[in-house]
């Protein structure tokens, strides 16, 4: 080997080590990213040459910048990520509907139903005290506003989700597209490389472009090795060399509101489950809040038909001059227990009471509503027909479809002994409208005449024994809520609630102390240490004027055989 | 971030500064939540937080409301029972007072003069007991029922009181499961109402008969039979779960089997169902289990009909008159009627327009009646009180049969003699007999000794001469009267205490033999209470009436000791009120601290993890402080 040899042997060198600090300058310079992969230069021995028999090295080549990533661990922290966002987003939606519900707050509809029988009872100890009927029905407002109230809080939250849904779908999207558009350029770049890992900065974005999405949607990345990969979400490809397929979203109507559906474009396959921050969203959208709905809506619509069935038997402190229902028939031709009501009647029968203001006398007719299942059965024309046999009473129905009875100049009607709930069916003589959490409401007859509250059965003024039975409506049980009673239906579904809202916590920790110790691997694998660098940095310097002594002693060997 | 193990290899700057992030961040955190729990004083704002202390709290929280509105219902109770009850002491004070009037005016110890006075001394009484009876408290009249918004005692132009409340208890929830009346109503305080006139009339059963009117009103529940017919031979189960009236019953049974096989209807006795297959036998039974065909007596085995028997019916405002007495009605109702002597009214109501109870009672409601009616307790009869203090009051017949089949007539066969004269009876027992001169001028000795019914006196009479001297009922208003075809002359009967006790005493001057001797009603009814006694010791002591005035003295003690007795059950009320107070302030101290302990923050636990939180986060500053300055680049 001669001395030029030598020489280029450490001029190489001084290229190598000056590399060397030049990708520890660029971990220090990246140090604070935290989607940064610690890169490192690998160098191997030059071939050796032979030299008559000495075989003697040449030095030193770089063979590349190699990113330090544990591609095993990455993963997992793909599959970690769809578990803790998907139970995180769930969670999330616990909380919130949580909040919205104000248990334990006096404000909550448990209070608010207590306060309703609470005013009923004061009804009941003194009910000849025109306040107390007003009161009562007062009351009877504010629960129905807070059912309706809490009812859109819950639809605002749903909303609010469908928004996220969207929101996420974009970003999505965009991630994918991002991803596309980045595979053909590593592949590009690195074509003349060795290490298949050589355009840090750009795998770099994809790796955070991944990790990302892998946090929205739960995604396989299969990387082929050419510099690209494929990303799947379950059996669907989302990402694959020359075709890409993004999340499609459409509208459907649930509940009351406009949801956002979405769906793997091509396939159409609904995203669903219990992975990923959109997965998440959805269930929490459609399920734990919509499930709350439902509850909700059962729970309104026993109190609603309980409260009417026990209101319409009873008598206010006077009749009506004129009465419509509130429920509508679709076909007044129709049997009523098929006519299309809410609140379908029963066979049985109830009765009109016919009074002459000025005697006070009154007149009792049974009208039948006969629906045991033997033909023909009972029509609302058939109740209209009866009730216009009954002397000083006209009924008819109104042209869309509401029961209206008009009592005759100087008398009034009154209802009782209703076993077949065909008045609480049509809305007669009742107490609250609608029938369920998002149009309950009170009888606009009572809140522009009180009176009419039906407080009584039959007695004077003083007679609370209707109202009686109003004021005990949170200890009813109704099959309607699987034999529960209405006061404890919701304070167990709240209860249930408030166990599965800390299951999903305990679940969401479980999951993110599992993704924190993957991420932690992670960072301690391929996170930047400043120190260790700076040794690198150091390291490479000692090399550097070594090799530059080296080439000094060479260069000294150089004078000297010149000299000669 | 979960500050998780560390694994043996390199410490990344990045790590060490992620690490002291979610340690502060942790810290922070913690700290945050116990400074929630000290500020709001609760363990947990949402129930997730903690769902099992949370459920806990929910239900106490809403057993906590619940006991309130209980005790603010009893706080109403005790007001207007205090009330009651003073008001109640006065009426005994009136009573007392009463009493001493009565006796100073039996006998003649005073001139009719004093006596005069005295009356108006009892009129100042009626005026005071009057309005006693309209007291009021919060609003309230507290003696007239359900019909508490004007004042129901008046005293009426004849000196009677006429009573215009309704005798309704007004109940409330004082505790789970206790309902109590918060009224005394003013028949049950100031006895304002004549004991109701009624007997088991007895409806008929209909098609239209609700089923929970059956059995005396207990109803029958509903369910599936089973019924097997021979021929068609077949056995079906059915649903009679929506039946509500029999009706229901027969409609469906019959759709059921098909109306070619079996009818349905009423029995011969028109009390109860009878099921008859059209060929072979029936046989109806309970699935296991079941108890509907056993309850609506249609059990039977093979048999060629099935009657259910009586199933008593209820008598409703809806019942036709033409159903009453099995089915029978109430006799013809054209130009008879109902005599009614209340006071100084007396009337015949026509009750030929009448098809239903209702518009009977409807009919009897007509306010110079000054009747209380309905139907009775029993449910099988009409219920008919006069609402007059102070005044007499009867139903009789007018020609007919009307009063009796409905059974209010106020004087009838089984009428007991003790009961009547104000149930001063008849002194049928003491000796004398009954002297009845006939109209041949022979005078008949009747011993009426034994004699126990109105009936038993008519039959000893009747068997004198059958046929001739016959003693029935008035044709017309009550009493007996008496025929005699012996001859021509005069048909009387003699002024002995026996004759003019029976209404009999007197003479038919006239000579045909068809026109009756027709005696007095002497079953007037009055409703002995405070008032009644009032009036009539006002009357009596006006018209020196010293028979009247020594039953009266009797009346007094009697009205004392009930009115003591009313004042008894108030005060075990009032008893119980306090009870339950006591039971709900207790039980209101438990919930609480059952409450608190499932939802308050422990405020010495808080503090003092807050503390040892603060302890460890100033540690982990000082480390992080440290840990950040540490570099090699600091030593070179």
């Amino acid at each position: 080997m001669g001395l030029n040899a030598a020489l280029s042997t450490a001029g190489s060198a001084l290229d190598i080590f000056s590399s060397g600090i030049q990708v520890a300058g660029n971990n220090i310079a990246n140090a604070n990213d935290p989607n940064y992969v610690r890169e490192s230069l690998l160098l191997d021995p030059s071939f050796p040459v032979q030299q008559g028999g000495l075989i003697i090295g040449s030095g030193v080549t770089a063979t590349g910048v190699k990113q330090q990533i544990d591609q095993f661990l990455q993963t997992r922290i793909y599959a970690a990520n769809g578990d803790a966002s998907g139970s995180s987003a769930r969670n999330s939606t616990y909380q919130q509907l949580e909040t919205s519900l104000q248990t334990l707050s006096g404000a909550d509809l448990s209070s608010q139903l207590s306060q309703l029988t609470g005013q009923f009872n004061n009804l009941v100890n003194q009910p000849e005290l025109g306040a107390s009927r007003q009161l009562a029905v007062q009351q009877g407002v504010q629960f129905a506003q807070s059912v309706t109230d809490l009812r859109s809080r819950i639809d605002t939250l749903r909303t609010t989700a469908n928004s996220q849904v969207d929101s996420l779908v974009t970003e999505a999207n965009s991630l994918i597209d991002d991803i596309a558009a980045l595979n053909p350029r590593i592949t590009a770049l690195e074509s003349a490389g060795l290490l298949k890992s050589d355009a840090g900065g750009l795998r770099d974005q994809r790796y955070a472009d991944l990790n990302r999405l892998s946090q929205i949607v739960p995604i396989t990345v299969i990387d082929h090795g050419t510099g690209g990969v494929d990303v799947a979400l379950g059996n669907d490809s989302l990402i694959i060399p020359g075709a890409v397929h993004h999340l499609e979203t459409s509208v459907s109507g649930d509940r009351g509101i406009g949801v956002e559906n979405v769906t793997v474009e091509g396939t159409n396959t609904p995203i669903s489950g219990s992975k990923g921050e959109l997965a998440g969203t959805i269930f929490g959208r459609d399920n734990i809040a919509g499930g709350f709905i439902d509850k909700l809506d059962q729970f309104t619509s026993s109190i609603i038909n309980q409260f009417n069935l026990i209101h319409s038997s009873g008598q206010g402190e006077h009749g009506y001059t004129s009465v419509t229902g509130t429920y509508r028939v679709k076909d007044p031709n129709a049997a009523l227990d098929a006519a299309g009501l809410a609140f379908p009647p029963q066979n049985g029968s109830f009765q009109v009471e016919v009074v002459n203001t000025s005697t006070g006398i009154a007149q009792t007719s049974t009208i039948n509503v006969d629906l045991a299942g033997v033909n023909p059965r009972t029509t609302l024309n058939g109740v209209v027909s009866q009730l216009n046999g009954v002397a000083n009473l006209s009924a008819s129905v109104t042209s869309d479809g509401f029961l209206q009875i008009n009592a005759a100049n100087g008398y009034q009607v009154e209802f009782a002994n209703d076993n077949s709930g065909t008045l609480a069916a049509l809305g007669v003589n009742t107490f609250f409208t609608g029938s369920s959490s998002v149009d309950i409401g009170v009888n606009s007859q009572l809140t522009a005449d009180p009176t009419l509250l039906a407080a009584g059965q039959g007695g004077g003024p003083g007679d609370g024994s209707n109202a009686a039975l109003l004021a005990g409506i949170g200890n009813l049980s109704s099959a309607a809520l699987g034999g529960s009673t209405i006061g404890n239906f919701y304070q167990q579904t709240v209860s249930a609630l408030g166990q599965a809202s800390s299951s999903e916590n305990a679940v969401s920790q479980g999951f993110q102390g599992f993704l924190d110790a993957l991420n932690s691997q992670k960072a301690q694998f391929s996170g930047i240490s400043i120190d260790n660098e700076m040794i690198q940095i150091m390291q490479f310097q000692n090399s550097y004027q070594t090799a530059a002594r080296f080439i000094s002693t060479i260069d000294k060997l150089f004078t000297s055989l010149l000299q000669i | 971030m979960d500050i998780g193990p560390l694994l043996p290899g390199r410490m990344p700057n990045s790590l060490i500064t992620q690490r002291l992030q979610a340690q502060m961040q942790d810290a922070r955190f913690g700290m945050s939540q116990l400074e929630t729990e000290l500020s709001t004083g609760q363990k947990f704002q949402i129930p997730s937080e903690d769902p099992i202390d949370a459920s806990h709290a929910i239900q106490l929280q809403s057993l906590l409301t619940q006991n309130t509105q209980l005790d603010s219902n009893v706080q109403a109770s005790t007001s207007l029972l205090n009330a009651t009850d003073s008001a109640l002491a006065s009426i005994s004070g009136a009573l007392n007072a009463a009493k001493g009037l009565d006796s100073s005016g039996v006998g003649n110890a005073n001139t009719p003069e004093q006596k005069v006075s005295m009356a108006q001394e009892v009129q100042a009484l009626i005026q005071e007991v009057v309005n006693t009876g309209n007291s009021t408290f919060g609003g309230r009249y507290l003696f007239g029922g359900s019909r508490n918004t004007t004042g129901p005692f008046s005293v009426t132009s004849t000196g009677a009181v006429l009573y215009s409340g309704d005798q309704q208890s007004l109940n409330n929830l004082v505790d789970v499961g206790l309902t109590q009346a918060t009224n005394v109503d003013g028949n049950t305080a100031l006895a304002a109402l004549t004991p109701p006139v009624t007997s088991d009339i007895n409806p008929a059963l209909t098609l239209q008969t609700q089923l929970s009117a059956l059995k005396a009103g207990q109803g029958v529940a509903t369910g599936q039979i089973s019924v097997t017919l021979s021929s068609p031979a077949t056995t079906t189960t059915i649903d009679l779960s929506q039946a509500k009236t029999i009706g229901d019953v027969k409609n469906i049974i019959e759709n059921a089997l098909g109306a070619a096989n079996v009818t349905v209807g009423i029995n011969a006795a028109k009390n109860g169902i009878s099921i008859t297959p059209t060929a072979g036998t029936i046989t109806i039974a309970d699935p296991p289990g079941g108890s509907v065909a056993s309850n609506l007596g249609i059990a039977g085995n093979a048999l060629a009909s099935i009657n259910s028997g009586d199933l008593n019916p209820d008598l409703t405002l809806t019942t036709k008159l033409a159903d009453l007495n099995g089915g029978a009605g109430i006799g013809a109702t054209a130009g008879n009627g109902l005599l009614i002597t209340n006071g100084s009214t007396q009337k015949v109501v026509d009750i030929s327009s009448a098809v239903t109870v209702e518009d009977l009672l409807n009919l009897l409601k007509s306010p110079d009646l000054n009747l209380s009616v309905g139907i009775n307790s029993a449910g099988n009869g009409l219920a008919i009180s006069s609402r007059l203090s102070g005044a007499d009051f009867s139903i009789g017949e007018n020609n007919g049969q009307n009063a009796t089949k409905l059974g209010i007539r106020t004087f009838t066969g089984s009428t007991l003699l003790s009961s009547l004269n104000y149930g001063q009876g008849i002194p049928v027992n003491g000796g004398q007999p009954l002297a009845i001169t006939r109209r041949d001028g022979t005078v008949v000795n009747v011993d009426l000794s034994g004699s126990i019914s109105v009936q038993d006196v008519i039959n000893k009479i009747n068997a004198v001469d059958p046929g001739n001297l016959v003693a029935s009922l008035n044709a017309v208003g009550n009493g007996l009267s008496l025929v005699d075809n012996s001859g021509a002359g005069p048909l009387s009967v003699d002024t002995s205490a026996l004759g003019t006790a029976l209404g009999l005493a007197g003479t038919e001057p006239g000579n045909n033999p068809a026109v009756p001797l027709v005696g007095k009603d002497v079953n007037a009814q009055e409703t002995g209470g405070t008032l009644d006694i009032l009036v009539r010791l006002q009357k009596a002591l006006e018209t020196n009436d010293n028979a009247t005035l020594t039953r009266l003295g009797g009346m007094i003690d009697d009205e004392s000791t009930r009115v003591t007795g009313v004042r008894a059950a108030l005060g075990a009320r009032m008893q119980t009120l306090q009870n339950v107070d006591a039971s709900l302030k207790n039980q209101n101290l438990q919930t609480q601290q059952a409450l608190s302990n499932s939802k308050d923050a422990d405020m010495a636990t808080v503090l003092s993890e807050l503390i040892a939180r603060q302890t460890a986060f100033e540690a982990t500053l000082r480390a992080a402080a440290q840990t950040m300055q540490l570099s090699l680049a600091q030593f070179l």
